[in-house]
């Protein structure tokens, strides 16, 4: 039996779409069977970020209406990986199209025959989003280091627990380790502290992510890619929760290491 | 001199900034603080009441307390939340009723404190104290 786990945020564009494919492609480089759903109906994005737009025949709500004969029938499977499938949202349809219900029997049935089921939810507290984590068994929260997004990602976790969803983990995404340095950004023990949630992930702000959803390939493939390094380091954690989880110190990057190297070492002139 | 100079344009090289720069992450940290009090108590109705309730009980534990005319706000101040509740007092329980571990650590605390005269505030401000106390009882 597998895990369903529903990828949510609250505030639009910190990056739940971006971490599905990321979470779901390194899932399956390492080799687990995955379904991503893309629960946010009417606003189909999950397909382009994973390159797959050309090939969508059914999608969920078909499927919740019984217009296919079974929802592997709806499944378009990846172009790289075999053991990796996606379920895409309808474009045409409003968001009451899906029940609770419906979502809930869905997911039981997807994870019966997968090792993990990723959700990716729709921004905002209603309907949809409460479809979209009716089946799910765990939450991952995923917020940027900014006042509106953290503020609205406490609002989501506090929707869930009274769902009673248990096991909600954090992922903070598009952290520039520069400005936090400079006081300038909260930093991840910040978030982490304000919303009382275990850390999963530190994303970094990282410009190949864009590049990488141009393409229609996740950065978790891309090995230069610093943000696909930290979502393969995810990955590890949901495999395995024994792994340590990040560092809670943002890697300081090249001018980072340039800037210690020679503040130290003037420092010790100084002092001559 | 010289390197002194060279390390503040090094300084600046790097992006070390100046001490008195703005640091906007202070701010953002105490602001979403206060807001998330807000946020969490506006969102669950029903969280205010169940303190009250609870307040309730532990007080009658130890008072006679006056429940329609007891107060209880969240008060938000610029950097920060208080909680302020105004519970009038008609009396207080006798010692006698109260739980015994409440007994056994005043007990406990005799052997331990200083001189009765040294703990013994002064007269005005014990009078003025327990005038206060015989009103309301501020938690
Ligand atoms: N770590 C990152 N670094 C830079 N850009 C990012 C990062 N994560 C996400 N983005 C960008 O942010 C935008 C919103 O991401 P998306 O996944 O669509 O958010 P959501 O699904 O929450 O609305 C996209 O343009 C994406 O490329
Ligand atoms: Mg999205």
């Amino acid at each position: 039996m597998g895990k369903v786990i529903v990828i949510t945020s609250g505030k639009g564009g910190v990056g739940k779409t971006t971490c599905t494919a990321n979470l779901g492609s390194g899932l399956a480089l390492a080799g687990k069977s995955v379904i991503l759903v893309d629960a946010d109906i009417g606003l189909r994005n999950l397909d382009l970020v994973m390159g797959l737009e050309n090939r969508i025949v059914f999608d969920l709500v078909d499927v919740v209406e019984g217009k296919c004969r079974s929802y592997r029938q709806a499944l378009i499977k990846d172009k790289r990986f075999d053991n990796l499938f996606m379920m895409p949202s309808a474009q045409s349809k409003d968001k009451d199209a899906v029940k609770p219900e419906q979502m809930r029997d869905l997911c039981q049935e997807m994870k019966e025959s997968f090792d993990f089921v990723l959700v990716d939810c729709p921004a905002g507290i209603e309907m949809g989003f409460k479809n979209a984590i009716a089946g799910a068994d765990e939450a991952i929260v995923v917020t940027n280091p900014e006042v509106s997004a953290v503020r609205d990602a406490d609002r989501i976790v506090g929707l869930l627990e009274a769902n009673e969803m248990s096991g909600i983990k954090l992922i903070l995404n598009r952290v520039k380790a520069d400005m936090v340095r400079r006081g300038q950004m909260l930093s991840v023990q910040d978030v982490q502290e304000i919303l009382n949630l275990d850390l999963l992930g530190m994303i970094p702000e990282d410009e190949r992510i864009i590049h990488a959803s141009n393409r229609g390939e996740p950065a978790v493939l891309d090995r230069n890619s610093r943000a696909g390094e930290a979502y393969r380091q995810v990955v590890r954690c949901l495999i395995d929760p024994s792994t340590p989880g990040p560092s809670l110190v943002e890697d300081p990057g090249l001018m980072g290491k340039l800037r210690r190297f020679f503040t130290v070492g003037l420092g010790s002139q100084v002092a001559q | 001199m010289d390197f002194l100079m060279k390390f503040t344009f090094l300084q600046r090289l790097f992006g070390r900034q100046p001490v008195e720069q703005d640091q906007s992450r202070a701010a953002a940290r105490d602001r979403l603080q206060v807001a998330l009090v807000g946020d969490r108590s506006s969102v669950a109705p029903r969280l205010m009441e169940s303190v009250r309730r609870d307040l309730i009980e532990v007080l009658n534990r130890y008072m006679e307390i006056d429940v329609q005319l007891m107060t209880m706000d969240l008060k938000k101040e610029d950097q920060a939340v208080s909680l302020a509740a105004v519970v009038p007092v008609r009396r207080i329980r006798r010692q006698a009723s109260l739980p015994t571990e409440c007994l056994e650590s005043e007990e406990m605390s005799l052997e331990t404190t200083p001189s009765e005269e040294a703990r013994r505030p002064h007269p005005r401000k014990l009078k003025r104290e327990r005038k206060r106390r015989r009103r309301s009882l501020e938690v």
